[in-house]
């Protein structure tokens, strides 16, 4: 048995905050003159870091919006409204004209309900597919393509950098055809980007990314960040 | 000097990993969100604590260690609050890739064969030491270590092949 030997099973251990302290220094003596076991210990580290990450909460679950307010209360001073004098109205519209500007505003306020209500349901239903069992992961260069039902995602978290004057653009490949089809184009912000590809997911047969020209190509121009082959159905 | 304006953003980013946590150890809203208000609160007395990396990361083990002081300090009160119904106001955009984040980790978890999976789990959210696995779960010492140590080299594989860690 070599030194290695001896502190394989003790990396894990300490990686995960389970040894006693006594023994946690001794492993990390060891890791201060080893570079093989230091190297592990790094690894198996990082994957006990993103355990927590499991934890994420389902929607029906998240903190009170009062918990919010209190922890901004702590970290900014509260703004003052600055007292103003009332002035009087100079002008006292008819009560026809009110009625009318009542009308309007229900009437604009209805069209502006309907469309949060809209956004509110189509984004209910993203993060739905996020972890719908169903949902079908690839990974990706920078992230992952992801397929619910007959949409289709593109995830990207660590997106490379992008040389000046390019864009991502997406492709399609749909099915029966070997032709890729151009699909948006999108320049990640810090290297994340969700969005959703315009498509059927059961009429394409694969999705692309590659680097263009801002404004997009006909074509792929450059050799693909990454292809995504979806499996054909029996 | 520091800006109100982003931490809110990043309030806004992770509470709800923090309390996801912070509800998965103690069990408790109220605990919770104590110890959510809590972690929010280093977050912003000491910035400079958070050096380099994975930031979601860094800030879930701060809130797994103030959560094992919590039940350490004090004995466990049976949860006797119901969890509230709460839409909260953060971006479609964080809350979707915290749940890419969740299961992706949880496919990886689920790759872990359930005698690895939940000694791992038992270190991890229950802060137990090996010694405390091994007689609570009656399975011999070296057999804990041995798990363990497959296991956590199983998902580190898993969530290399998932271009996550």
């Amino acid at each position: 048995m070599n030194a290695h030997d001896e502190y394989v099973d003790d990396l894990a251990l300490l990686a995960l905050d389970a040894l006693p302290a006594d023994e946690a220094r001794r492993v990390r003596a060891h890791l201060s003159q080893c570079e093989a076991c230091t190297a592990e210990y790094v690894r198996l580290r990082e994957a006990a870091d993103v355990l927590p990450l499991a934890a994420a909460l389902p929607d029906s679950s998240a903190p009170s919006a009062d918990l919010k307010r209190r922890i901004m209360a702590g970290v900014e001073p509260q703004n003052v409204v600055p007292m103003t004098a009332q002035r009087k109205p100079s002008f006292v519209a008819p009560p026809y004209l009110l009625a009318a500007a009542c009308l309007i505003a229900a009437i604009i306020m209805g069209a502006l309900y309907a469309q949060v209500s809209r956004r509110a349901a189509d984004q209910s239903a993203v993060i739905a597919d996020m972890t719908s069992p169903g949902a079908q992961h690839y990974a990706v260069t920078g992230g992952q393509v992801l397929r619910a039902g007959d949409r289709v995602y593109i995830a990207m978290r660590n997106a490379p950098r992008l040389p000046a004057g390019k864009v991502y653009q997406a492709w399609t490949l749909p099915q029966g055809s070997k032709r890729m089809a151009p699909s948006v184009t999108f320049v990640p912000e810090k290297g994340r980007v969700l969005l959703r590809l315009p498509v059927n997911a059961a009429q394409i047969a694969a999705v692309a990314v590659s680097v263009e020209p801002v404004g997009g190509s006909a074509q792929p121009t450059s050799k693909p960040v990454f292809v995504v082959l979806f499996p054909s159905k029996a | 000097m520091r800006d109100a304006r982003a931490f809110e953003a990043i309030y806004d980013r992770h509470h709800r990993l923090v309390y996801g946590i912070a509800m998965r150890l103690l069990g408790q809203v109220s605990g919770a969100e104590d110890v959510t208000q809590a972690v929010f609160m280093k977050v912003w007395s000491a910035p400079g604590a958070f050096e380099d990396g994975n930031f979601a990361a860094w800030i879930g083990r701060i809130t797994r260690n103030k959560c094992l002081d919590v039940l350490r300090e004090k004995a466990r009160h049976p949860a006797d609050e119901l969890v509230q119904d709460v839409v909260s106001g953060e971006s479609v955009d964080s809350t979707a890739f915290a749940r890419l984040d969740a299961a992706t980790v949880q496919n990886a978890l689920d790759r872990i064969p359930p005698e690895q999976r939940s000694l791992i789990e038992l270190a991890y959210f229950g802060g137990m030491t090996h010694q405390r696995i091994a007689e609570k779960t009656g399975v011999p010492l070296g057999t804990v270590k041995t798990r363990i140590r497959t296991g956590l080299q199983r998902l580190r594989q898993a969530l290399d092949q998932a271009e996550f860690a």
